[in-house]
């Protein structure tokens, strides 16, 4: 009886200890190990259909991008557009002299112009043609040429902001003769409210808003536009708090990584209300749209941004909130321009110096 | 019959049972303690083979030995040790070289530069030969000689690559971990020749094993009849040597048929590799033509100066919100059976590329 007692009191002993052990042994394994067998990890099989995943506070902004081509430029810059970041835009229109039905090209003007000269032409028809079919539909207005790159996510980041009732143009802000403008090629957006005011007041009015010209300065005409209109300049450098770099670029990204200064223009230093940088200081790292890409520079773009997967920390998924500025705290951010200096619109020169 | 049931030995009775209990616990918790500290030892042993860590690593590591995901890239950079080997010229010291010094070249977990000067900026490892295509292989000779000499055990992968090859260090280490650097094989775009095994295209850049380096250097550079100086090019005759040497050439495509190593610039073959070009004639596995780039694309040749920051501001310094780039987990690392598997089935590859 005792002897027997005695064994069962060793086997328990030995039962717990054993447990105890094994608990703890694997329970560590499993939850520090990373050697375990995982699958393979899966890439996008094509890069047009590279998907993001939905940021979860609120719908995300619908923006209507207009992107201006010519009917040269149709199957070559405007066709890349279409299989990259145009893919990305809630909708996709594209304003040129001829309809081209596949992409959605749409003539807003007549066929014998459509070349850079008609710029600012196209831009006006562009607008009215947009506001007349698709105002209501979408909450923000994108305008940007066929040689842009836009990272839509980052744009719909920035938007979020913003509320679309409010009268908006969002850009890369310039200035020139001390008139505020929107740099063109690094695209901008109008909010519903600022379209509508383009739309209902500036387009018929020869004072408020420069008439149909060949070689119109289509970004520096749209600012005179937008300031008459009492539309509210926001100039994306800082519509970030806590981030003052650039988030839409005028130039081509080579000329801004290169670390020589020769590769930025002069008139861009002049006319930028702060230091261009360059280098991996000159642009934001919620970048969103870049000029002068050619074919090969967007789907180098997509293939950098979308495709190429880098192993590496500091690749969390950024799921920053953004509260909305209500009118009275934008015009306190961005108060409305001074348009004193806008000369008589009739009598503004056809094409003024540095243009 | 009563005094079976006295108060008295009832009581004793659960007395007994309490400190049966409790040393059953007792017994528990130190079966848990023990089975905590085995698998802390097991880590500290895998630790201790990591010579380079410093004692307050070591001290940090004990901790947490595997840490959290957020640490991976810093844990994989320890794990997967690689030397690079980098060819440049006085010509290009303050141009490309610098580029790889401050870009990629910084993730290496030690970066040596070929040249035939030396220069205060860079690590420098002076080899006396005029600059010229014809010496590139008795440079990368000389340089993987001074490497065996020097560094052979301190890392596990020695990789070869030029001035104007951008490498995704992180991606690279990603690819190697499941393998073992004691087995004999180097990985690199895979080009087909008059030798059977091929060879691995310099531009892309080329990795070899702890094996395959001490292999090259035991039995083939000290050798006068298996690996000799002719007027090939250098990744030819390196690729040669190494055959005869019974390195075997890895296959390094992801398990779409993308090719990670890509011997030219992504520019070039955006949006897929184009039919009938000089690439496609030169790979020896045919190239997957549904698109142009692996998702997780390890190397870039042909990279003009701007191309290095660009590629690091679109990689390490650009967001997009929303969006998950990074895989979660590593892969498993292969044992001795499925390694020696991996090795006889890439042996055994034959180019089915008949261009």
């Amino acid at each position: 009886m005792t002897a027997k007692m005695k064994l069962r009191s060793q086997l328990h002993l030995l039962t717990g200890f054993m447990a105890g052990f094994v608990l703890a042994f694997v329970l560590l394994l499993y939850v520090y190990d990373v050697s375990r067998v995982t699958p393979c990890w899966s890439s996008t099989s094509t890069m047009t259909t590279a998907t993001t995943a939905r940021i979860e506070d609120g719908p995300p902004p619908r923006i209507l991008c207009m992107v201006l081509t010519c009917p040269e430029n149709v199957q070559s810059l405007a066709r890349s557009v279409y299989e990259t970041w145009g893919q990305r835009c809630s909708r996709l229109i594209f304003a040129s002299s001829e309809d081209y039905e596949p992409l959605g090209v749409v003539g807003v003007v007549e066929p014998t112009g459509g070349g850079y000269e008609d710029l600012w032409n196209k831009t006006r028809e562009g607008f009215r043609h947009v506001w007349e079919h698709y105002a209501g539909d979408y909450d923000w207005f994108l305008k940007a040429d066929d040689d842009t790159y836009v990272v839509m996510e980052n744009l719909q980041h920035l938007l979020r902001g913003f509320d679309p009732n409010t009268p908006v143009f969002f850009g890369y802000k310039m200035s020139r003769y001390n008139v505020s403008y929107m740099s063109g090629g690094a695209s901008y957006i109008l909010s519903r409210e600022a379209l509508h005011r383009f739309a209902t007041q500036a387009y018929e009015s020869e004072v408020i808003c420069p008439q149909p010209k060949k070689m119109g300065i289509e970004d520096f005409y749209m600012g005179i536009c937008m300031q008459n209109v009492g539309v509210h300049f926001v100039d994306s450098t800082h519509a970030l708090d806590g981030d003052t770099k650039p988030k839409f670029m005028p130039l081509d990204l080579e000329n801004y990584m290169s670390d020589a200064n020769y590769t930025i223009p002069e008139w861009l230093r002049l006319m930028s209300l702060s230091r261009v940088e360059t280098g991996l200081a000159c642009c934001s790292n919620y970048s969103v749209a870049f000029h002068y890409a050619s074919r090969e520079r967007m789907f180098l773009y997509e293939f950098l941004i979308y495709h190429l997967k880098v192993f590496d920390p500091n690749q969390i998924s950024e799921r920053g909130h953004r509260s909305r500025l209500t009118l009275s705290d934008l015009t306190r951010r961005f108060p409305l321009e001074d348009n004193s200096n806008i000369k008589d619109l009739l009598q503004m020169s056809e094409k003024p110096d540095n243009f | 019959m009563g005094s079976l049931f006295s108060p008295k030995k009832i009581l004793q009775s659960q007395y007994t049972m309490i400190l049966v209990m409790i040393r059953n616990i007792i017994f528990l918790v130190l079966g848990i303690m023990l089975g905590i500290r085995l698998t802390d030892f097991i880590g500290y042993l895998k630790l201790w083979r990591n010579n380079d860590l410093r004692a307050s690593e070591k001290a940090a590591l004990l901790k947490y030995p595997v840490a959290s995901e957020e640490h991976l890239a810093t844990w994989l950079r320890r794990e997967v040790r690689i030397l690079c080997l980098v060819l440049t010229m006085p010509s290009s010291h303050a141009t490309k070289a610098a580029l790889v010094n401050r870009t990629w070249g910084a993730r290496c977990n030690k970066l040596i530069f070929m040249s035939s000067q030396t220069d205060s900026n860079l690590n420098i490892l002076q080899i006396n030969k005029s600059e010229s295509r014809k010496n590139l292989y008795a440079k990368v000779r000389t340089g993987m000689a001074y490497v065996h000499k020097h560094y052979l055990n301190e890392y596990d992968w020695f990789l070869k690559a030029d001035d104007d090859t951008y490498i995704v260090m992180e991606n690279l280490r990603l690819f190697l971990y499941p393998y073992d650097p004691e087995s004999s094989v180097y990985f690199g775009c895979r080009f087909k020749a008059y030798f059977s095994q091929g060879y691995m295209s310099g531009g892309g850049g080329y990795v070899l094993s702890r094996d395959a380096l001490r292999r090259l250097n035991l039995f083939a550079l000290n050798s006068t009849t298996i690996c000799k100086l002719n007027g090939e090019s250098e990744d030819v005759q390196i690729g040669h040597c190494l055959q005869d040497v019974g390195v075997i050439a890895g296959d390094t495509r992801d398990f779409q048929g993308h090719h990670r190593f890509l011997p030219v610039n992504p520019f070039t073959v955006f949006p897929t590799i184009l039919s009938n070009s000089w690439l496609e004639g030169y790979f020896f596995h045919k190239p997957n033509k549904s698109d142009c780039c692996a998702a997780s694309a390890i190397s870039f040749h042909y990279v003009k100066d701007f191309e290095f920051e660009l590629f690091e501001f679109f990689l390490y310094y650009m967001r997009v919100f929303g969006l998950h780039r990074t895989p979660r987990a590593l892969p498993s690392r292969l044992g001795f059976r499925q390694m020696n598997e991996r090795l006889q089935h890439w042996s055994q590859q034959v180019t089915d590329n008949k261009n």
